[in-house]
């Protein structure tokens, strides 16, 4: 298992470094025609095609807005990080029978890109614990370190990562001891004096890893699901498109008319200048070449309008109302169906390895006003089972809802209150591993061996749960605190009530769409 | 019927072309199951009535011509081919990724 992760990281790092790098700075919306420029050699017909789209402020007019701006940001970025953030499908933390979780029910969602989570308590466990989880998206991941953002344009390198997430948790709180043979009293005071000590020894944290394979999730914008529903999406507002079109172009029109009119032969003769200087530069002269040319276009045009500056805004406010149809698309997307698949393997304190598999569905049932979850789960254990083992390979089913429900806008929502329901049916009381040279739990007894008993019993457990998961503020952050109530927990047959407490970061907002 | 828009080699302009031919131009995607769609499109600032969501007509004008358009994509992640329908042929007049930040791409052609 432990092989296979360090497998699974390296080749996500090799095959980011495979992607093209970024470039910075106010150049940063022309990089795919910049890095075709500098990739391809000097003269030929593919860097000619590169130049051409470079040197052209109608191809793409937002990078020539933003160069001008001085921004290095892109507006999708900015609509698909309000999006991110109004959703309530994200699973971040670790899972339901993860020690330290606090969600009952796994959400068909991850993060594009990366997921931390600290969480505090347990729910399906008597035994507490805090536990960290990285949780990260493949695709997203190698998009990332090859400096692509998230709503990619144009990659196509990473499509077979694209519904494949994975998480790994250490459990902070654990702690192990070691026996140690004592060599006498340290002082005359000492007179007696034990002939062993138990000191604390570093214990192996790594509580456990976790893929998931989104199998339909129309959310995701990369889907086929997504793009099935935009062709209907698309045919259904082509009317409303094409008003939005007009009030982006005329905008645009008025901007850059000047140049390719009063000013053609101006701009014509600087264009076809630079043109000629960029399609002969070397690679690493570029982006100085092209920095010169752009500035002097910005120039010409703000010779000849007065309200530049002004027309900038105006541009962007184009493109924004532009972005807020598509964001209907999105309002619309918020009601259909997700399914994914897990599988965990997971390393409970004092118990055999277990490998879970889970099913999610989740639904929007309320017009997007809402998400309902559902899970179905098996349990197994991991490993050889000891010869007389007197309980099976299977361990147990799960099933678990979950409904979670915005406070105040669905987009700007600050808070979100969850309600959820576990049902676990456990085939055999739990296993407990103790190992040698460990004392029997409650005597002096010194076991010589590796050794299993059986607690609690068999049966059903069943979890309510009541949670409020606080959003900061276009920050990613979310803190969920919520209290459950179990019949009893997988060591104990009494009934339990617990606090949960957590802190989720997703990454997608601080990183990929901002 | 032979083909009106040429790569302009001077560089100054995106294409050159006669005054007063009729040219027609298309968008496809070149992803496979991806369609693309003109939302709008104009020539000198005039709106351009496009057909079946992929096709346009104009008349090229002399001297400086622009044309913009808006095109959209079922996938942001594919690549979309402009393409002028020379009647019988195509030709490609540019191929770039699909920006859903931008669904703007315009092009300059010189009326000889």
């Amino acid at each position: 298992m432990y092989r296979t992760i360090i497998l699974v990281v390296c080749f996500l790092f090799n095959a980011a470094a495979t992607l093209p790098q970024s470039v910075g700075g106010q150049l940063q919306s022309y990089q795919t025609d910049l890095t075709a420029a500098k990739t391809t050699p000097p003269g030929s017909p593919q860097r000619h095609e590169a130049v051409k789209h470079l040197v052209n402020p109608r191809f793409h007019p937002q990078r020539f807005v933003l160069f001008a701006m001085g921004y290095d940001e892109v507006l999708l970025q900015q609509v698909l990080g309000l999006w991110d953030q109004s959703r309530v499908d994200k699973q971040i933390g670790s899972t339901a029978t993860g020690s330290a979780s606090t969600d009952l029910v796994s959400l068909p969602s991850t993060p594009e890109l990366f997921g931390l989570a600290m969480n505090l308590g347990a729910l399906t466990q008597s035994v507490s614990g805090s536990v960290a989880t990285f949780r990260g998206n493949a695709d997203g991941i190698m998009r990332s370190v090859a400096g692509q953002p998230l709503g990619c344009n144009g990659c196509t390198a990473t499509n077979g990562l694209k519904n494949l997430s994975f998480a790994v948790s250490f459990d902070l709180s654990r702690q192990a001891t070691q026996q140690a043979v004592t060599s006498g009293s340290a002082n005359s005071a000492t007179t007696t004096v034990p002939t062993a000590v138990l000191l604390p020894k570093n214990s192996k944290q790594f509580s456990s890893f976790n893929a998931r394979y989104d199998i339909y999730n129309p959310k995701d914008t990369r889907s086929a699901a997504f793009q099935k529903t935009w062709d209907k999406w698309f045919s259904d507002h082509q009317k409303d498109l094409e008003a939005a079109g007009e009030k982006l172009l005329a905008p645009i029109q008025a901007l850059l008319d000047p140049l390719f009119k009063e000013d053609s032969e101006k701009f014509t003769d600087l264009r076809g200048k630079y043109a000629t200087d960029l399609e002969q530069a070397d690679p690493e002269k570029i982006d100085f070449v092209l920095n010169e040319y752009l500035s002097k276009v910005v120039e010409l045009v703000r010779n000849d309008l007065p309200n530049f500056d002004q027309q900038l805004l105006t541009v962007r406010a184009g493109y924004a109302t532009y972005a807020q149809t598509y964001e209907d698309l999105f309002k619309e997307l918020r009601g259909k169906p997700q399914f994914s698949a897990e599988y965990t393997f997971s390393t409970p304190v004092n118990q055999p390895d277990l490998h879970n598999l889970r099913f999610i569905f989740a639904s929007n049932p309320f017009s997007g006003g809402g998400l309902l979850s559902a899970n179905a789960a098996v349990t197994l254990y991991g490993g050889q089972l000891p010869a007389g083992a007197k309980y099976g390979r299977l361990r147990d089913f799960q099933f678990a809802a979950q409904f979670d429900r915005p406070l105040g806008n669905l987009s700007t929502h600050p808070a979100v209150f969850t309600l959820a329901g576990y049902l676990q049916y456990q085939f055999d009381p739990s296993v407990i591993n103790i190992g040698p040279g460990n004392l029997v739990p409650g005597t002096t007894i010194t076991l010589p061996q590796d050794a299993q008993v059986l607690l609690g019993k068999k049966g059903t457990m069943g979890i309510v749960q009541a949670k409020v998961t606080l959003k900061l503020k276009n920050s990613g952050v979310k803190i969920p605190m919520a209290v459950s109530w179990a019949n009893r927990t997988d060591l104990l047959n009494a009934t339990d009530v617990r606090g949960h407490i957590g802190i989720t970061y997703d990454l997608d907002s601080l990183f990929g769409h901002q | 019927m032979a083909c009106s828009l040429q790569d302009d080699a001077s560089n100054k302009h995106d294409f050159t072309s006669p005054s007063g031919s009729n040219v027609t131009v298309k968008v496809i995607s070149t992803t496979p199951n991806v369609s693309a769609r003109f939302a709008k499109a104009s020539h000198n600032d005039a709106p351009l009535p496009v057909k079946n969501g992929d096709t346009i007509a104009f008349t090229v004008d002399p001297g400086e011509n622009t044309l913009d358009l808006v095109v959209n994509a079922s996938d942001p992640n594919c690549n979309i081919r402009i393409l002028e329908d020379c009647g019988g042929t195509t030709q490609v007049l540019d191929e770039f990724p699909n920006d859903p930040g931008d669904p703007v791409v315009g092009y300059s052609i010189l009326g000889l």
